[in-house]
């Protein structure tokens, strides 16, 4: 799987132990809040949340549904808008960014599997691996290259030619979570990615991930309400009603429940 | 407008009225019975007022043509007959000279009648109630000057008239209404026309100085009258004036001749026309045998308007048939769409027990809340169409009548009626396909799965296409139409292609093979089709059926082939590689020796082939250009080809549209240019400049003698040439056969000897064009005549040489007879056809010494001047006409002549063009209705391509190349298939096969570049929507 392989060569695995000063924090957030205004109500969404992930870690977002967990997402991502709070990623400063150059950071820089609508119905399995690519200027070729390698990577290197619908929802989140590693990204967003799977699948699924944040130091940030998805990180953020409401620290075997505050949580690489 | 196709009016606003009550009924009944499904169907009409209004545009444009296409007949009819009672006043009928057969009203122009014809007439009308004046008319044709002014005109007809009798009839009035009493006018003075005064530019009081029989006279302007043919005025583009019928008596000497005699019958100007066959069947019997015959003007002239407008309306709704087809095309696609959005909640509704039949009456009754307003919108734009296209042509026409545009009531009705009812069916067919959805699928909003059933009416549609066609076929062979066996032919292979996809063979290579057949039969060259399927009889209505089907095959190949097409952008090298093995291949077939069917067949295919060739380099080629610009160029292009795939209704409903209207735009424009460059070739005008015209009023024996003496210096002429046109209407009649009117003039032998005429055909014995002319210098029973003789080429009513076609070379000497004044044969010989590019010669051709026996009386001489430089022609004409003007010499430049004829044309073209262009925008707002559409459709997807880093600028840039690809396969299928077929017409023998084809490539660029660019705004809107959605929003709903 030479294509996902960082050039860095990031190795190791890495555990949650000890503090690190927010300088090496992929992303870093502060008194985050977002209100969504329909116009009758207003829905408080995130209440001032602070959250921080190291690089290379592996942290599950849980919490009941409606807490704000897709919200926090899709804030610290920047694909929405806070209300106020502050968001650093990988030492910028998100407000300050502009639409292009988070878009253009998106390309990059990140991976994205969505709760819900993910891929494009009118490309093939193959093609919709290639647009994170395509669209950060890697010429056809070497874009089909490495997409066929992603797809191999989880499986589905037979189905390439294949339209999402003719593929089984497993295959489809499969399809989803190459395409969100085929760019090298430093940070995985995964809304609920084993959601729509069984049991065995999911857990493919998640060794597969889990090997990645091992032997490339992948950063992954995961919303799930699976417990076992939850024990196989590094690290469970609980939510309830906007609000960060504890911590845990997950291993593979069981989850650990680690008291503190955020700031004493957080993780580093290196 | 009274009659459409033979059909009345009446009859048709009848049947529409009946149809439009049903419709309405209809859903009056759902909205009775089912009020909550009525309500359920028009509350979603104010849901999207933009997609609303784009809905209620689209459904307009079909009524707004054809109520434009009535309404330039109803403009034609109420002008032309505006005309006709504005210059006849009071007259209904003329007795005028007529040898038999039908009589000629402007005969009186040139042939005079006995003085004692006016007594004859009031004998035998005399007590009739029907008749109340009887009008003799004397007529002159002579030069008029204004010396103060400068003006002068060679041809102004000075008319005597009986003052007292015109009395009778209501006189002479001026412009302004006020009664002028020619008897009180001074013997100096004379009743000008008021057109007349105006190119004179005089006014009352001014002094004329005419001229009969080259000696000049003054006349003082006594009044001005109203243009009429009482003032002398024939028609509107002659000039008259007019003095009591005694006083040119004596002027002229022709004290026992008249020209005319005018009868008003009792009753109005209007009224009077009822009782015209009444008074013709009273005088016919006493005017029988003495030369003399009575014609029913008024009445055949408004007939002749009524045939005009007809004529006109059934022009522009035939070329208005393509628009409004692809107007059928949008309201279903309309529709289509409008199912597609409703699809989940229509499965809702049925899974919680609504019926089939409740969602098509909610369908139909949407359909209808957008068809009315939409068609009330059409029919006052029509009117507004209308107005616009008169403006125009009252700048075309203005010359030979005045155009004011009227719309009736009647036409407005039958337009609303029909756009409804047209809008309710196809609405009413969507529905009911629409609402035969699978429930399941649809509230899951997957595909529909195909089910046996549908299958099963895979292959009956199949069975019925076959049946059908090969009826069509059979019914083709004995009417012999061409319409009814090609569509016949066309029917066959969609029919067995359906019948091969039930037994599952895939439909890309099924349809694509129907496709490129169908494409191979419609443009097969006529000589090929006839050589495989005999002769067949065509006509206009050929032009909107080839179109169709041409549109037809060449959409469904594309449709067919689209992953193929577009992929070519992202993977050029095997495009480039396809594209130069369709061009060897092309080349290969084309190589194949012409001759026998099958090669010719063979090569049509490998010209088909070598255009597919091109189209895949050229893709190939921007697939390169693509790859160029990696960051930007090659994501839009993925995510835009990808999109007009997985629709292919819609993809290829588009494609259609635009491919229809292009098509008979490009096929309009290409035809007009090559006949433009016919018209205008280097042998139009004969090797002759300037023709100059004499009547017989001024006869002009010595014209270069004539000329010398005022000064004209004559040496810069080469050569002098004198056509003459005798004094009567003549006729012709092949050996035995019947005589028909065609007009015979006589060549002087310097005409003969210096004219350059090119034959068309020529007679067996005649080598080259030269030994033509050497026959006609040396033999004096030989002739020639005018390619309109041609069977099949002009005027059936005329002088036809049956059995020789414009596609024959030569042919056995054709013996006709002239009819003399006594109405005897006298035989002669044709040896040879004008060709039609000798667009300068209009008639039957013979020696002057042959033809002045004939016709002793000469009406008019035309000098034929060539002149030592061609560029000098114009100013040769004006020096002609300034000196000769008191002889009333006019005198034109041939190839300036020819230009303005053909701006006229020219012009008249550009207005249909005009008016089928209106089809664009049919297009143009499909292109809209769809990327709305679509917006709404993609909002996730758009969120997950913004998410992945598509910037907002790609995301609309996307949609721009997506819209693009549509709207330029259309175009470019469109104008490959209106060239194509242009070249076959003009380059079959039918045309006379033209030399040289000509495609006006600047026009039809700039046609297709707006229409792009139209395309490419009205996306831009729906595009920036597209841009500005935010991802976090569009990922979380529904
Ligand atoms: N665009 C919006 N407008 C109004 N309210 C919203 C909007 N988006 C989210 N909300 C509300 O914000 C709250 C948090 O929603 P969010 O989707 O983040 O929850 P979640 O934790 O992801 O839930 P789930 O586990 O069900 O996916 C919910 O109460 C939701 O109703
Ligand atoms: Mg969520």
């Amino acid at each position: 799987m030479p294509s996902l392989r960082r050039s860095n060569g990031t190795n190791g695995t890495h555990r949650a132990n000890g503090s690190v000063a927010g300088g090496d924090a992929i992303i870093r957030a502060e008194g985050v809040v977002k209100t969504y205004d329909t116009g009758t109500t207003k829905v408080r969404a995130l209440r001032g949340v602070d959250f921080a992930v190291g690089r290379g870690e592996m942290v599950a977002v849980m919490g009941p549904s409606g807490c704000g967990k897709t919200t926090l997402l899709n804030c610290l991502s920047g694909l929405d808008d806070v209300d106020s709070g502050t968001i650093y990623l990988e030492g910028q400063d998100l407000a300050r960014m502009g639409d292009r150059k988070r878009t253009d950071y998106r390309a990059k820089r990140m991976g994205f599997v969505f709760q819900v609508y993910n891929l494009l119905p009118v490309l093939s399995a193959i093609e919709n691996v290639e647009l994170p690519l395509l669209v950060s200027g890697i010429r056809p070729k070497e874009a089909r290259v490495k997409a066929t390698a992603a797809l191999e990577t989880v499986g589905l290197g037979e189905w390439a030619k294949h339209r999402p619908a003719e593929l089984s929802g497993g295959q489809r989140q499969r399809v989803t979570i190459a395409r969100s590693l085929v760019n090298n990204p430093a940070l995985v967003w995964g809304d609920e990615p084993t959601g729509a799977l069984d049991s065995s699948t999911a857990t493919e699924i998640m060794d597969l991930l889990r090997e990645l944040n091992r032997s490339q130091g992948l950063t992954l940030i995961l919303v799930t309400h699976d417990p076992g998805v939850g024990a196989q990180c590094d690290r469970i953020v609980r939510m309830r009603d906007g609000e960060v409401v504890g911590e845990e620290r997950g291993t593979p075997a069981a989850a650990q429940t680690l008291g503190g505050t955020l700031s004493t949580q957080v993780v580093g690489v290196h | 407008m009274n009659e459409l196709f033979t059909i009345q009016m009446s009859t048709i606003l009848t049947v529409l009225l009946v149809m439009l009550g049903l419709c309405l009924l209809t859903v009056a009944w759902v909205a009775i019975r089912r009020p909550v499904i009525f309500k359920l169907g028009v509350r979603n009409i104010p849901r999207r007022p933009p997609q609303t209004v784009l809905i209620v545009v689209g459904l307009m444009l079909s009524t707004l043509i054809m109520a434009a296409a009535l309404g330039v007949g109803d403009t034609f009819d109420y002008s032309l007959s505006k005309s006709v009672y504005d210059v006849l006043g009071p007259v209904d009928e003329m007795v005028v000279s007529a040898g038999g057969g039908d009589v000629d009203p402007s005969s009186a122009r040139n042939s005079t009648i006995p003085a004692g014809t006016l007594a004859l007439v009031d004998e035998s009308v005399r007590d009739d109630p029907n008749v109340d004046g009887v009008l003799p008319y004397l007529l002159e044709q002579v030069p008029a000057q204004n010396t103060a002014k400068g003006q002068g005109e060679p041809g102004v007809w000075l008319a005597g008239a009986d003052p007292e009798r015109l009395r009778q009839v209501g006189g002479l009035e001026t412009v302004d209404g006020e009664a002028i009493d020619l008897g009180a006018l001074a013997t100096d003075e004379v009743v000008v026309a008021e057109k007349t005064a105006d190119a004179l530019d005089a006014a009352v009081g001014d002094t004329l100085t005419l001229s009969y029989n080259n000696a000049p006279f003054d006349l003082r302007v006594g009044a001005i009258a109203g243009d009429s043919i009482l003032a002398g005025q024939l028609d509107p583009t002659q000039l008259g004036m007019v003095i009591p019928l005694d006083r040119l008596r004596e002027r002229t000497g022709q004290t026992d001749t008249l020209s005319f005699v005018a009868i008003s019958n009792a009753g109005d100007d209007r009224g009077g026309v009822g009782a015209t066959d009444a008074v013709i069947d009273k005088l016919e019997p006493a005017l029988e045998g003495q030369g003399l015959g009575v014609a029913a003007v008024k009445q055949d002239n408004l007939d002749e308007a009524t045939l005009v407008a007809t004529a006109f309306t059934g022009f522009f709704l035939v070329l208005g048939l393509f628009s409004i087809a692809a107007g059928i095309l949008l309201i279903v696609l309309i529709f289509t769409m409008l199912a597609a959005e409703r699809r989940p909640e229509m499965g809702m509704a049925r899974a919680v027990g609504a019926r089939r039949s409740q969602l098509f009456q909610q369908f139909v009754a949407e359909g209808t809340g957008y068809a009315l307003p939409a068609g009330i919108l059409g029919a006052l734009l029509g009117v507004g169409a209308t107005y616009g296209i008169a403006a125009v042509m009252r700048g075309l026409f203005g010359d030979f009548f005045p155009i004011e545009a009227r719309v009736t009531p009647r036409s407005m009705v039958v337009a609303f009626c029909l756009g409804v009812v047209i809008t309710f069916l196809a609405v009413t067919l969507s529905s009911w396909r629409i609402s035969r959805l699978n429930v399941v699928a649809a509230v899951r909003d997957i595909p529909d799965v195909t089910n046996p059933t549908r299958k099963k009416r895979t292959l009956l549609g199949g069975a019925l296409a076959v049946v059908a066609g090969a009826g069509l076929i059979l019914l083709g062979r004995d009417t012999e139409q061409l319409a009814w066996f090609t569509i016949g032919v066309s029917l066959v292979p969609f029919g067995l292609a359906l019948v091969l996809r039930f037994f599952g063979v895939p439909s890309r290579p099924v349809f694509t093979t129907v496709g490129l057949a169908l494409l191979v039969f419609w443009l097969m060259p006529d000589d090929l089709f006839t050589r495989i399927f005999g002769e067949y009889n065509g006509n206009f209505e050929m032009f909107f059926v080839s179109g169709i089907f041409m549109v037809l095959a060449a959409t469904i190949v594309i449709v067919n082939n689209l992953d193929s097409l577009l992929g070519a952008l992202t993977a050029p090298t095997r495009s480039l590689i396809a594209g130069a093995v369709a061009l060897a291949a092309g080349y290969a077939l084309r190589l194949v020796e012409a001759g026998s069917v099958t090669a010719d067949v063979l090569r049509l295919a490998g010209q088909i082939v070598l255009g597919l060739g091109v189209v895949l380099l050229v893709l190939g080629l921007l697939g390169l250009v693509v790859n160029l610009f990696p960051r930007v160029a090659v994501p839009a292009v993925r995510t835009a080809i990808s999109y007009p795939g997985a629709a292919r209704g819609r993809t290829g409903m588009t494609i259609a549209m635009f491919s229809l209207i292009v098509f008979s735009l490009v096929m309009i424009a290409t035809m007009s240019t090559n006949f433009s460059a016919l018209f205008l070739g280097d042998e139009a005008n004969a090797g002759w400049d300037v023709r100059a015209t004499a009547s017989d009023a001024n006869p002009i024996d010595d014209f270069e003698g004539a000329l010398a003496a005022q000064g004209v210096d004559t040496g810069r002429f080469a050569a002098v040439g004198e056509v003459t046109t005798p004094d009567a209407s003549s006729r012709v009649r092949l050996a035995g056969g019947e005589f028909r009117p065609y007009p015979v003039n006589g060549m002087d032998p310097s005409f003969v000897e210096h004219a350059e005429i090119v034959f068309g055909q020529r007679a067996e014995g005649y080598a080259d064009d030269a030994a033509i002319m050497e026959a006609l210098r040396t033999r004096p029973d030989v002739a020639i005549i005018d390619a309109s003789a041609l069977e099949g080429n002009g005027d059936p009513d005329g002088l036809v040489l049956e059995g020789l076609r414009l596609d024959d070379e030569t042919f056995a000497p054709i013996v006709v007879e002239v009819e003399d004044r006594d109405g005897a044969p006298v035989p002669l010989t044709i040896i040879g056809v004008i060709d039609q590019a000798v667009t300068s010669l209009f008639g039957f051709y013979a020696p002057r010494a042959t033809i002045d026996p004939i016709f002793p009386q000469v009406a008019a001489t035309e000098f034929w001047v060539a002149g030592d430089d061609p560029d000098q022609a114009d100013q040769i004409a004006k020096d002609i006409e300034a000196a000769l003007l008191p002889q009333g010499v006019a005198a034109v430049s041939i190839q300036d002549q020819l230009e303005e004829g053909q701006a006229l044309f020219g012009g008249f073209l550009s207005l249909i063009q005009g008016f089928m262009g209106l089809g664009l925008v049919v297009g143009v707002a499909a292109v809209g209705v769809i990327a709305f559409r679509s917006v709404v459709e993609r909002r996730q997807q758009i969120g997950v391509l913004r998410a992945l880093g598509y910037q907002r600028s790609l995301v609309s840039l996307s949609f721009l190349i997506e819209t693009g690809f549509i709207v330029l396969l259309g175009i470019a299928s469109g104008t490959f298939l209106g060239v194509a077929l242009a070249r076959i017409l003009l380059t079959s023998d039918d045309f006379g096969g033209i030399e040289e084809f000509l495609v006006p490539w600047p026009l039809i660029s700039g046609i297709l570049l707006a229409t792009v660019v139209v395309s490419l705004l009205m996306a831009w809107v729906p595009s920036q929507q597209a841009a500005r959605i935010a991802p976090a929003e569009a990922l979380r709903y529904e």
